[in-house]
């Protein structure tokens, strides 16, 4: 009897923990991103919220950003903002790059795998993990195509390769 | 350097850099220079060149400097390559997540990469800024809290505690961070995020500064010692290096309330959450390094228990593992599944057998001021790995408890998993 009042408490906190994750629960001390929400569905761990900023000031850092690559890798970066809340700490940009990794003692042929998921491979970058870095090839947007990868059997993980909150100390 | 760059033709450098190796990722070329100064300030606490009549000396004098500026583009995949440089011997980094956002990055398996395969097996240092919030440097990131690394905090200049550094079971080693007066080393000149120095007539091409601090100051300090300690003894593994480091260790603020734990319990070595095990001292370090028998292979003990335990509103819940495998602990992990609505409320905290505690998470400071407050809530300790260095040489047998507090009432919880894994020797 306890362990089932246990197991029904756990149920409810669980739940209460995912509402928690709403964008209408966010505290008011925070600025609440505008945009189109999107839910990030790793491997293994719980769906993270993202909000993609259709803020002005975030369109002005998207065209420096882009000044940072040759004209041949140029992409729109896209801004999001995790858990909706639009601060520099959790300000995730796009390079219109995906990393997939495969693991420890799985050897994949990158480029037939590139082919049959519209990706283009570019280069691996952990060959401990059998780690590969994509470029996006469809429209269908970023976030989508990540979600897509992580439901293959082969796959050990597929995330996108942002610019992530990063701070010099 | 993993860090903004490093200026090419520093006259205090330049005979230190490594052109060949150095990498821009802004520009896909081999000269690293930056656009910012922090790199280059860096790179001059660890190896500026040394008795050529030029303005500062470097740690580790002649040792030779890669440049790698990931900060440039920011790109994630960057930041994983320059970490995962096959041919580094030791990775100095002095950067961190902006935020606490216990959001692995997922540079921890290229580091992982680094200790397998690099120098031959024996595994790159790799040293981190433990960063400037006053907080909990455990939480700040699983590379933070990782065996693999070593987590540096910050001292002022007389060797107390600075206003800033972050501290944690996972400090291994605290360096000069400033704070006052602050480092003197090189700048790039024409760079405005921190002054130059303005009142030395040889200093006319601004090619210095003195008002360089920070965590960001204290960890090229313990790579400079790191490089000498390599210098000495090439045979060296980065967990040798670990070791030494913490054992040859100076304590520092004799008086200071950290070094105790619990009462009557005597530790093996002395551990402070905010010193580690004390300030780095490159002389004893590197003593010790010559002809230091390496560490026997790693062994490692994990255990883990599913249970499902609602946690106290404003209560302490306590568990307990017994292990039975002996080793000599070089490091241990915690893990667990953890939901609760407001991890701002609570503290976590582990003993060992021998009664020292490791504080793995807690959101007040010293005056009982919450400060895990605002986006805290949003954020979970489910999945996320604490890290200890402070049971080093403790033997692993014997039960360990797990205590979770919370704090501050109409807050709930759940722990389903806890996951113990102990490395050592």
């Amino acid at each position: 009897m306890k362990q089932l009042g246990q197991f029904i408490l756990y149920i409810v906190i669980l739940t209460a923990f995912s509402c928690q994750l709403s964008p209408l629960l966010f505290s008011q001390t925070n600025k609440r991103a505008v945009g189109k929400e999107h839910v990030l569905k790793l491997k293994n761990r719980s769906p993270q919220i993202f909000v993609k900023s259709e803020d002005s000031e975030d369109a002005g850092l998207d065209s420096r950003i882009n000044l940072n690559r040759s004209a041949s890798e140029t992409v729109i970066p896209q801004v999001y903002y995790r858990n909706g809340i639009q601060s520099e700490s959790t300000r995730y940009i796009t390079t219109g790059h995906i990393t997939v990794s495969f693991g420890k003692d799985k050897k994949i042929a990158y480029k037939q795998f590139a082919a049959e998921n519209k990706l283009k491979f570019i280069r691996e970058i952990n060959h401990l993990y059998h780690t590969a870095l994509f470029k996006v090839l469809v429209e269908t947007g970023l976030i989508q195509q990540v979600n897509l990868l992580n439901q293959l059997p082969t796959v050990r993980y597929a995330k996108p390769d942002w610019i992530s909150p990063r701070k010099l100390r | 350097m993993v860090d903004t760059g490093v200026e090419a033709l520093h006259p205090d450098l330049k005979d230190n850099l490594n052109l060949d190796l150095s990498w821009n990722y802004l520009n896909q070329t081999k000269d690293p220079t930056p656009t910012g100064a922090h790199g280059t300030s860096c790179a001059g606490i660890i190896a500026a060149r040394g008795w050529n009549n030029e303005g500062v000396r470097g740690v580790a004098p002649f040792t030779q400097l890669v440049g790698l500026n990931p900060f440039s583009t920011g790109y994630d995949n960057d930041f994983q390559d320059a970490l995962a440089r096959p041919y580094v011997d030791i990775s100095s980094n002095s950067w961190g997540p902006s935020s606490w956002s216990l959001e692995p990055f997922g540079d921890l398996e290229y580091i992982e990469q680094g200790i397998e395969t690099g120098r031959g097996g024996k595994g790159i240092v790799y040293v981190f800024a433990a960063g400037n919030d006053g907080f909990n440097a455990n939480a700040s990131s699983n590379v933070h809290s990782s065996r693999y690394t070593i987590t540096v905090a910050a001292v002022d200049a007389v060797g107390g505690k600075t206003t800033y550094s972050n501290y944690g079971s996972n400090i291994l080693i605290s360096a000069p961070g400033g704070e006052i007066p602050n480092i003197m080393t090189t700048y790039l000149p024409g760079s405005d995020e921190y002054p130059s120095i303005k009142n030395y007539a040889d200093n006319t091409d601004g090619n210095y500064t003195d008002d360089f601090d920070g965590t960001s100051s204290a960890a090229p300090m313990v790579s400079g010692v790191a490089a000498l300690m390599l210098q000495a003894n090439r045979n060296l593994t980065y967990r040798d290096v670990k070791y030494i480091i913490a054992t040859t260790a100076r304590k520092t603020d004799l008086t200071h309330s950290g070094w105790t734990n619990s009462i009557g319990v005597t530790s093996v070595h002395e551990f402070n959450p905010y010193y580690g095990f004390g300030v780095i001292n490159a002389d004893a370090a590197v003593k010790k390094a010559k002809g230091f028998t390496t560490l026997s292979e790693e062994i490692e003990i994990k255990t883990e228990k599913s249970e499902y335990i609602a946690l106290t509103d404003v209560g302490t819940e306590a568990f307990s593992m017994d292990i039975n495998d002996s080793i000599a602990i070089e490091h241990v992990d915690l893990q667990l599944m953890l939901a609760h609505t407001n991890i701002g409320d609570i503290e976590i905290e582990l003993e060992s057998p021998r009664g020292t505690i490791s504080k793995l998470a807690f959101c007040r400071d010293i005056s009982g001021y919450f400060y895990c407050t605002g986006d805290w809530k949003y954020y979970s300790y489910s999945g996320y790995k604490f890290g200890s260095v402070r049971h080093l040489d403790e033997n692993s047998v014997g039960t360990w408890k797990l205590r979770i507090k919370d704090l501050r009432s109409n807050s709930w919880g759940t722990l389903s998993h806890w996951s113990l894994q102990i490395f050592g020797h």
